[in-house]
C-alpha cells in the first residue's frame, strides 16, 4: 500500500512546490507526472500479484475512519490517469518551452502545472477512496482545478465558459452533498459500503438519486451537459484533453462504483442512467454533425461518448457486464486526449479550427491528422482498438440477453459517431490533385509524439485488453 | 425555547429572502451577513458550538468582507431582464416539489448514526479531548487535508486569474483607533481558539479566520499594504500550511506505516503543530483572497 499512500500525497506536494516556485513549475510538473506514472505501474503490478488491498487512513477502520482501497477497478483508473497525464504533460512541456519567449504567456505557462498536479492528486485520491463524504471533498478540489484549467487561456469566451462551469459544478456539488447528507440520515454512516443498505429503503434510494444527479452534472450527462461543450472547446489543448479525457471520468467512476455496491436495489436508477445515456448519444452526435468548429465537434462527441458509457452502466440488468463500461472509459480517455491534442496542433498550423477550411492546397496533412484518425478508430469502436473491445463486450451481453432494441440504439450511435468523425478524417485523407505539388508538411513537434502515442495506446490496448480485464477481475464488489 | 427556535428559523429565511430579493447590492450582502449570524445562533441552539464559531467567523464575517469588496470592484451593471413569468413559476414549482420531497425523505430517514458511539470509544486514543477536533484532525484527518488543498487551489486561482489589484485609499485616521483595539484582540483570540481547540470548541479554521479579520483591519487602515515582496511572502505562508500537512502525512506513513497514523502517545503534539501551521496559512490565504491578488497593483 506504499504506492497508494504516495499516489495521494506526492502530487499535492509537487503542486504546492510548483506554485511556490513558478520558475521551475514545468520541472516540478514533469518530475511529479513521471513519478506518478511509475507509482501507478507499481500499484497495478501489486494488485495483479496480491489482489485488492485496503487500509484505514490514520489506523482507524471504516466507518469511523476513511478506507484507502486499491482494487482492480481503482488501479485501472489510476493507471489511466497516469498514462493520459504523461501524454498531456509531454505536450504541455513542449508548449511551455516554445512559449517561454512570450512574456504574455507566463501566467498560462506557470499556472498550468500546479492545477494539473492538484487534479492528478485529487483523481488518485478519488479512485482510491472508500468513503462517500471523502469523495465529495475530492470532487471539490477537482471542480475548482477544472474551472482554473478552463479559464487559463484567459480569453473572454474562456472566462465566460469557466464561470458557467463554476456555476454548474457548484450546483452538482450541492446535489452531491445533499445526497450524502440524506444518505447519512437514512443509514447513519457514510462509507461506500453503505450503498447496499441505501438501495433497500425509499429514503436511501432518493439519496442515491441525488448523488447520481450531482454526478450527472459533473460528468456532463444529457440533459445536464449544457455547460460542457463551451468549457471544453475554449480551453487550451492540454487543458481540454485533461478535462474531456479525465475529469468527466471521475464522476462516471463513482457512478460505476455506487452501482456495483448498490447491487440489484438500484435498478430504477440504472434505468434512468440508460435513458439519459441513449438520449445523450443522439443529442451529442446531432450537434457534432452540425458543428462548424473542430473543437466543438470533439467536445460534442464527448457528450455522445459519455452517453454511451452511461448506457453501458445502466444496462447491466440487460446483460451488459460492468467491465464494458470500465473499458469504454479507459479507451475514451486515451483516444479523446489524443484527439484534443491533435486538434490543438491542427488549429495551430492552420491558424483556425473551422472544419470547412481543413483541406487546404498548400498544406499536407501531418502527424496530428494521423493521430486524429487513429483516435477516431478507437472512438467509433473499430477493431482492434480498446473501444472495440468495450463495445464488443456490451453488444455480446445485449445479444445474449435478447435486448434487441438496445442493440439497435448502440449500432445507431456507432454509425452516427462514424459519420461525424468522418467529416474530419475524410478531409484529411484527400490527396492527389487536391494538394498542390509544392505543398509543405507541418514540422514535427515533441507534442505530436504525445498525441500519436496516446492514440496508438488506445489502438494497442485492444490487442492487449487481457491486461485490463485481468485487473478488473480483482475488483471488490 | 420553542419561541427562540421559531424566531431563528423564520429569521434565517427572512434574511435569505432579503439577500435574494434586495435590488441594492449592499443591502443584499447585508441580508446575507445577517443570515450568517442567525444561522450561527441556530448552530449554538443545535449544540454545535464549533460549527457556530466557524459560521460566524467565515460564513458571516470574512465572506461578507469578500462580497463587499467584490461588489465594490464590479462597478455598476445593467440590470438583466427578469425571466419570463412562466419560467419563474415553473422554477418555483420545481423547487417547492424538491423541497417537499427532501423534507419528507429527511423526516422519514431513521438511520441511527454509528459515529457518536465510535467517537466516544476512541476519543481517549485520539490525543485530544474535543470530539470535533478528534474527528477533524485524527479520525478523518484525510478529509481535512483535502479541504485545505481546496483552499490552496482557491488561492492559486485568484493569483492566476485576478486582474491587477486596486488599492482603495487607506481609511487611515478613521480606522486607526478601531484597529488599535481590534488587531491585538484578534491575535489573542486566535491563539486562544487554537490552543482551546484541543479540549473545547475552537480550532485552526476559526482561529485562522479571526486572525485574517485582524489582518483585514490592518489592510483597511493602510498599515498592511502588500507590495510585491510581502505579497509573495503571504503567498508562501498560504501554501506552507498545506505543504506541512502533506509532509506530516508522509512522515507518519514513514514512521508508523499508516497514512496520518500519528505515533502512539504523541498524537497531541502532531495535531497541535499541524493546527498551528494551518492557522497561519488559513489567515494568510483568506487575507490574500480579500485583497484579490498579491503583488502588482494598478
Amino acid at each position: 500500500m506504499t504506492e497508494a499512500t504516495l499516489l495521494v500525497t506526492l502530487p499535492f506536494l509537487a503542486a504546492l512546490a510548483a506554485a511556490a516556485h513558478p520558475r521551475a513549475a514545468a520541472r516540478w510538473g514533469g518530475a511529479a507526472t513521471l513519478a506518478n506514472a511509475v507509482l501507478a505501474a507499481l500499484l497495478v503490478q501489486d494488485v495483479l500479484a496480491d489482489g485488492a488491498g485496503a487500509t484505514g487512513i490514520g489506523g482507524w477502520t471504516a466507518p469511523l475512519g476513511i478506507a484507502l482501497a486499491a482494487d482492480g477497478l481503482a488501479a485501472l483508473m489510476v493507471a489511466m490517469t497516469a498514462l493520459v497525464g504523461a501524454g498531456v504533460a509531454l505536450h504541455a512541456a513542449d508548449w511551455s518551452l516554445r512559449a517561454a519567449a512570450d512574456a504574455r504567456r507566463t501566467r498560462l505557462r506557470t499556472g498550468f502545472w500546479p492545477l494539473w498536479l492538484t487534479t492528478m492528486g485529487a483523481m488518485n485520491a478519488l479512485f482510491l477512496s472508500g468513503d462517500l463524504f471523502n469523495l465529495y471533498v475530492a470532487f471539490e478540489i477537482l471542480g475548482l482545478t477544472a474551472v482554473g484549467l478552463t479559464a487559463l487561456s484567459g480569453g473572454r469566451t474562456a472566462l465566460r465558459a469557466a464561470f458557467d462551469y463554476l456555476g454548474a459544478g457548484l450546483a452538482g456539488s450541492l446535489l452531491l452533498l445533499l445526497g450524502v447528507a440524506l444518505a447519512y440520515a437514512a443509514a447513519g454512516r457514510v462509507d461506500l459500503a453503505v450503498a447496499g443498505t441505501l438501495a433497500g429503503t425509499v429514503e436511501g434510494r432518493i439519496a442515491l438519486a441525488l448523488v447520481l444527479a450531482g454526478l450527472a452534472v459533473k460528468a456532463a450527462l444529457f440533459p445536464l451537459h449544457f455547460w460542457m461543450p463551451a468549457a471544453h472547446a475554449s480551453a487550451t489543448p492540454a487543458a481540454s484533453a485533461l478535462l474531456s479525457a479525465l475529469v468527466v471520468k471521475a464522476a462516471l467512476y463513482v457512478a460505476l462504483r455506487l452501482s456495483l455496491e448498490a447491487g440489484a436495489g438500484a435498478g430504477t436508477l440504472r434505468a434512468a442512467l440508460a435513458a439519459a445515456g441513449a438520449a445523450a448519444m443522439f443529442w451529442g452526435a446531432w450537434h457534432a454533425l452540425r458543428a462548424e468548429r473542430l473543437k466543438m465537434l470533439v467536445a460534442h462527441s464527448t457528450v455522445a461518448q459519455v452517453g454511451l458509457m452511461a448506457l453501458a452502466l445502466g444496462l447491466s440488468e440487460d446483460g451488459v457486464p460492468w467491465q464494458a463500461a470500465a473499458l469504454l472509459m479507459l479507451s475514451h480517455a486515451l483516444a479523446k486526449a489524443a484527439m484534443f491534442l491533435a486538434v490543438g496542433r491542427i488549429a495551430e498550423e492552420l491558424g483556425h479550427d473551422r472544419i470547412s477550411g481543413l483541406n487546404r492546397e498548400d498544406l499536407r496533412p501531418g502527424a496530428a491528422e494521423f493521430a486524429f484518425a487513429i483516435a477516431a478508430i478507437s472512438l467509433i469502436g473499430l477493431p482492434p482498438s480498446a473501444g472495440f473491445v468495450g463495445k464488443w463486450l456490451m453488444m455480446e451481453g445485449l445479444i445474449d440477453g435478447g435486448a434487441w432494441p438496445w442493440v439497435a440504439v448502440v449500432l445507431a450511435g456507432t454509425a452516427l459517431s462514424a459519420a461525424y468523425l468522418a467529416r474530419v478524417v475524410s478531409r484529411c485523407l484527400r490527396g492527389g490533385p487536391h494538394v498542390a505539388p509544392g505543398a509543405r508538411r507541418p514540422p514535427w513537434r515533441t507534442g505530436d509524439v504525445a498525441a500519436l502515442g496516446l492514440a496508438a495506446a488506445a489502438l494497442a490496448l485492444g490487442l492487449g485488453s487481457a491486461l485490463p480485464l485481468a485487473l478488473l477481475e480483482r475488483t471488490l464488489t | 425555547m420553542p419561541v427562540f427556535d421559531i424566531l431563528t428559523a423564520t429569521g434565517a429565511v427572512f434574511c435569505a429572502a432579503i439577500a435574494l430579493g434586495a435590488r441594492d447590492r449592499v443591502a443584499a450582502i447585508a441580508g446575507f451577513l445577517l443570515m450568517g449570524l442567525v444561522v450561527a445562533l441556530a448552530w449554538v441552539r443545535l449544540g454545535a458550538p464549533d460549527v457556530a464559531l466557524a459560521e460566524a467567523a467565515i460564513g458571516a464575517g470574512l465572506t461578507g468582507a469578500l462580497l463587499l469588496r467584490g461588489a465594490a470592484r464590479i462597478g455598476p451593471l445593467e440590470p438583466a431582464a427578469p425571466p419570463a413569468r412562466a419560467l419563474r413559476a415553473s422554477a418555483a414549482l420545481l423547487a417547492l416539489g424538491l423541497a417537499g420531497l427532501l423534507g419528507w425523505a429527511f423526516a422519514g430517514a431513521g438511520g441511527a448514526s454509528v459515529y457518536p458511539a465510535l467517537v466516544r470509544a476512541s476519543l481517549a486514543e485520539s490525543g485530544v479531548g474535543n470530539p470535533v477536533t478528534a474527528v477533524l484532525l485524527n479520525f478523518r484527518a484525510w478529509d481535512t487535508l483535502l479541504e485545505v488543498v481546496v483552499l490552496a487551489v482557491a488561492l492559486l486561482l485568484v493569483a492566476a486569474l485576478a486582474p491587477p489589484r486596486i488599492d482603495p485609499a487607506p481609511l487611515g485616521e478613521m480606522v486607526l483607533p478601531f484597529a488599535r483595539v481590534v488587531v491585538p484582540v484578534a491575535v489573542l483570540l486566535a491563539g486562544h481558539l487554537l490552543w482551546l481547540g484541543a479540549e473545547a470548541p475552537g480550532g485552526a479554521f476559526q482561529a485562522g479566520a479571526v486572525l485574517a479579520g485582524g489582518a483585514v483591519a490592518l489592510g483597511l487602515c493602510g498599515v498592511l499594504r502588500p507590495a510585491e515582496r510581502t505579497g509573495a511572502a503571504l503567498r508562501i505562508a498560504g501554501l506552507a500550511g498545506p505543504a506541512l500537512f502533506v509532509l506530516a502525512a508522509i512522515a507518519t506513513a514513514a514512521l508508523t506505516g499508516g497514512l496520518l497514523d500519528y505515533p502512539a502517545a504523541a498524537a497531541k503534539t502532531w495535531i497541535l503543530v499541524i493546527e498551528s501551521a494551518l492557522t497561519l496559512s488559513i489567515a494568510a490565504t483568506l487575507f490574500l483572497l480579500f485583497l484579490g491578488s498579491e503583488g502588482k497593483s494598478r
